[in-house]
């Protein structure tokens, strides 16, 4: 079993939306609809695209959309990981609790649950009806978006505050697909150029968009509605080109970017001389 | 001028006149760009070479990228790196853009 910072380290990390839908409407994201549309992965799809990537150490991450609702979703984990060099991650709003309960069970499987809609003065508002996940050795984690309401109430929760208090709980900053940037900028200042530079070259993450079968520079831009990301076609070149930091450009929308970057990059130096040119 | 000969110690600068003397400039050159130098003996080791001739067009911006943020940044490259030999060629215009872009005499 590889561990997650083992992950972080030596991966880079791919979002593949395999479909838009969702059975949740968050308000900070926008990379989802209401309709049930595209639940089933187009296999050739998907074995003629990892195929393109099986050069390279991927974290495939599988989200959408609700990857739960995939009706083919133990099909498309057993596909990614026929691939040595590919990491088969997962993203559910715990969806995957009630239909996968499997993938939980599985180390290989790097799980991630968003469970958390927001805080409240009064409440957590949870995503699904599951408690917080416990502490564990089966790369399954808690991801806790750091809202400004976050900030605001989260002292009125000490013992969930506890619950989570673990190795097993990431928590992610608040970032730029969030609608309103007034919201980011409660919480954090925009990244140096720099960083946003750099971030461009390789974001954290590109996109397989499995609805118009296209890459997609940012999942960032293209979850904001008001700009799109650029799109490429994918092909053996372009994917070669993407994963040796020569496809994607410092652009418009770049500059105006809200998402946080730690102040040591979202890479650290030791993953670029470990890939590039590799 | 387009190379400067860079002390075993790193402490000192010059370069050669068109007379063939040679010149000190480490007084001349700014505290930051003195210390990008310094820190790219983790990259390129006893290697560093400052030369303009060096710089080539069509260098990836990536390259260019890591060199910005190791100016920008104090506490970025603060270790030995094993670049590969590719990247560390790349790695050097990069350096040397960077460096004769700001710096002039």
């Amino acid at each position: 079993m590889k561990t997650l910072k083992e992950i972080q380290e030596n991966y880079l990390a791919i979002d593949f939306f395999m479909s838009m839908s969702c059975n949740k409407s968050c308000h900070y994201c926008t990379s989802y609809t209401l309709e049930m549309r595209n639940l089933t992965v187009d296999m050739n799809f998907l074995k003629q695209t990892l195929d393109y990537l099986k050069n390279y150490k991927i974290r495939v991450c599988l989200l959408g959309g609700e990857p739960g609702l995939i009706k083919n979703l133990d099909d498309v984990i057993n596909e990614v990981k026929k691939y040595p060099n590919f990491v088969c991650s997962v993203l559910s709003n715990s969806f995957i609790r009630k239909r996968y309960p499997h993938v939980l069970e599985d180390p290989e499987i790097l799980y991630i649950e968003h469970s958390t809609l927001d805080f409240y003065e009064d409440r957590i508002e949870k995503l699904g009806n599951f408690p917080w996940l416990p502490e564990n050795n089966l790369n399954n984690y808690n991801l806790v978006v750091k809202t400004p309401n976050y900030y605001e109430y989260k002292d009125n929760f000490p013992e969930d505050m506890k619950a989570i208090d673990h190795k097993n709980t990431m928590f992610k900053s608040f970032n730029g697909r969030t609608p309103n940037k007034e919201d980011v900028t409660k919480v954090h200042t925009q990244a140096d150029e720099i960083d946003r530079k750099m971030c461009a070259a390789f974001p954290m993450v590109p996109v397989i968009n499995f609805e118009t079968r296209k890459l997609v520079h940012c999942s960032k831009k293209f979850a904001n509605n008001l700009i799109h990301s650029k799109e490429f076609e994918i092909t053996q070149d372009n994917i070669d080109k993407m994963m040796n930091f020569r496809l994607f450009k410092y652009e418009n929308y770049c500059k105006n970017c809200m998402e946080w970057v730690q102040p040591k990059g979202h890479f650290p130096i030791s993953k670029y001389a470990s890939i590039l040119n590799g | 001028m387009n190379e400067i000969i860079i002390s075993p110690s790193f402490e000192t600068f010059c370069y050669f006149d068109d007379n063939n003397n040679m010149i000190d400039i480490t007084n001349k050159i700014p505290f930051r760009l003195l210390q990008l130098i310094k820190k790219m003996r983790y990259i390129f080791g006893d290697n560093v070479v400052l030369d303009k001739s060096l710089i080539t067009d069509g260098i990836e911006d990536i390259y260019h990228y890591i060199i910005e943020k190791a100016y920008e940044r104090s506490d970025y490259i603060f270790e030995e790196l094993n670049f590969k030999d590719q990247a560390k060629k790349k790695l050097l215009v990069a350096f040397n853009k960077f460096f004769f872009d700001k710096f002039t005499i």
